[in-house]
């Protein structure tokens, strides 16, 4: 008789196995070096279906329900690489990734990372892998500035205090970056391309053009902006180090739209 | 036979020491316009944790809202209480939070294993029932309840496999669990009439067989048919079977608060309404007729995370 811990074991890498259950239930037998690690000898049958048969439906089951996860929170990336290509890439990822976490919104945090490791060397300047990776980026963005924290619930969120330090120094207490608040660079405007995707629109993959965007959350409504070079900037700057000191000079030309928009509160 | 039921000795024990709030929904994202503007007449709501841990944003104020207006019961989707893991401490504490600002009725969980070697399925995987996991659960299930500070409250699982190894039934494993234990019970009936189908046994035996008193809540839900094999798809309308089982089950759990599931394909409130309250007449033994839904390809479980409204995006 196998031991717990051996049989939960020898499951998981059966039900986990890119091959199915019958590989990975062999590759397991031998790795936990169990006396008694092929299907029959660990899963009854049923009167309708042997054990293997069984055992495949939380096979199945496990790759459906994360590959679903990852379709429905990326569908941009889905329309740009096609059904199956995204397929490959999804389903290799959750082999490469498994979830160690309570939480299914943590499964694809690491999937931005990953395409981009993906991307062979020699590729790394072509422009089509940088959209793809962009747009992965800017779909988990979004996800993290509708899940996390946002300034809707904060004390004080009207309040700031930029220009009236008399000082000409703005100080660094009126300087809170939203907690919703997310800053990327890209070299095309992917942010269109998700725009339409989401609204069912089927467009082609746009031309390179240089694109500073924030994605931010306001009245739990997510907004892409776009933001000028200097502003995206300024921003980053801010957000890096809350605690530096930054005229009032540099951040005139924005703080009425940053106030606005909670960017800062 | 009714007789029989009422004067089980069990049904005269002190009912598991929780309140009955009666007919309830989950509460799920599509449906959270509906329930702010109209405040719907629906008893009480069950939330997943998983998808309320560590958030902020809209869910977080809608269950805020929520919580201010009807009575809130946790179902949690990863405590893995069978696996041999160590117990996550960080988990739990975050459902301490959870259910001390939801003020909740009480926290659930599966009475299964999820992951092991740190990693999580996102499955409710089925428990070797043999004397090595009875023993392994309850000693677990006592160390969730002294850090919860409150009873734990364990359903049973729909199941696609038994194994070799099996020494117990289920009902008797369950009811070994509670009792040692000291926890409740989430029957999920239409989980007892899957898994009746999948590995032949009697589910009114079951149903006849466990610790009725320790019964805090009810689960209600639609399934398909595979043809060899049931599925636990929570996407359809419960199905005559699973009333008649429940109108049983209620004979000897009556105070126990039901809820009915439907996580895929999910219809409008009101129509989910009208489907929980048939329980309303399976309760007087009036069964509610439903169809037996087929379909070869279904795959277990809904995906319990909520996605998000694309509606909820704009270029500024």
């Amino acid at each position: 008789m196998n031991n717990l811990s051996d049989i939960q074991k020898w499951f998981y890498k059966s039900i986990t196995h890119p091959s199915g259950v019958t590989h990975g239930a062999a590759e397991a037998g031998t790795a936990l070096a169990m006396d008694k690690g092929n299907i029959v000898d660990v899963i009854q049958p049923s009167d309708k279906l042997n054990a293997a048969d069984r055992l495949a439906i939380y096979h199945n089951a496990y790759f459906l329900r994360l590959y679903g996860v990852l379709e429905a929170e990326y569908p941009a990336l889905k329309a740009a690489l096609g059904e199956d290509l995204f397929r490959k890439f999804a389903l290799f990822f959750l082999q490469q990734n498994p979830s160690g976490s309570y939480s299914l919104y943590d499964l694809s945090a690491n999937f931005p990372g990953f395409l981009a490791q993906s991307v062979p060397s020699e590729n790394a300047e072509e422009s089509w892998p940088n959209f793809i990776i962009d747009l992965v980026r800017l779909e988990r963005l979004f996800q993290e500035s509708y899940r996390g924290e946002g300034t809707e619930s904060l004390p004080n969120t009207d309040n700031p205090d930029f220009d009236e330090s008399g000082d000409g120094q703005v100080k660094s207490n009126s300087l809170r970056i939203s907690p919703s608040l997310k800053l990327m660079h890209s070299t095309f405007p992917v942010h269109h391309y998700l725009l339409s995707v989401r609204r069912g629109e089927d467009v082609p993959l746009p031309n390179p053009e240089m694109t500073w965007l924030a994605v931010n959350r306001l009245n739990y409504n997510v907004k892409i902006y776009e933001l000028s070079e200097d502003e995206f900037l300024l921003l980053k700057q801010i957000s890096a180090n809350p605690e530096i000191e930054i005229s009032n000079e540099a951040v005139q030309p924005y703080s009425a739209k940053w106030l606005k928009e909670k960017f800062l509160y | 036979m009714f007789f029989c039921l009422v004067n089980n000795p069990s049904s005269d024990k002190k009912r598991f020491d929780f309140p009955n709030p009666g007919l309830g929904l989950g509460l799920r994202s599509p449906h959270y316009p509906y329930i702010l503007q109209n405040q719907p007449q629906v008893d009480w709501f069950e939330i997943i944790s998983e998808n309320y841990i560590d958030i902020g944003g809209w869910a977080a104020y809608v269950l805020d809202w929520v919580a201010e207006r009807y009575p809130i019961a946790m179902h949690g989707v990863s405590l893995s209480i069978g696996s041999t893991d160590e117990i996550n401490v960080t988990y739990l504490n975050k459902l301490k939070s959870l259910a001390a600002r939801t003020r909740a009725l009480w926290v659930s969980d599966h009475l299964c294993w999820t992951g092991i070697m740190g990693h999580n399925t996102h499955d409710l995987l089925p428990m070797p029932l043999n004397e090595e996991s009875l023993k392994h659960v309850i000693q677990r299930v006592k160390m969730v309840q002294e850090i919860l500070e409150r009873p734990l409250v364990l359903e049973n699982p729909s199941s696609y496999l038994s194994f070799v190894d099996d020494t117990y039934t289920e009902w008797d494993f369950i009811t070994h669990v509670a009792e040692e234990a000291d926890c409740g019970i989430l029957l999920d009936v239409n989980n007892v009439y899957v898994s009746s189908v999948n590995h032949g046994f009697d589910a009114y035996q079951y149903i006849d067989n466990i610790p009725h008193h320790r019964v805090v809540q009810m689960h209600i839900a639609g399934h398909t048919h595979c043809g060899t094999h049931i599925i636990d798809t929570h996407d359809k309308q419960v199905t005559a079977e699973v009333w008649k089982l429940y109108s049983k089950a209620k004979q000897y759990c009556p105070h126990a608060a039901t809820l009915l599931e439907w996580d895929s394909q999910i219809p409008d409130f009101n129509d989910l309404l009208e489907e929980l309250h048939k329980a309303k007449a399976a309760e007087k033994m009036q069964v509610p007729t439903a169809s037996e839904f087929g379909n070869p390809n279904a795959h277990p479980h809904p995906v319990v995370m909520d996605i998000v409204n694309t509606e909820n995006i704009t270029l500024a």
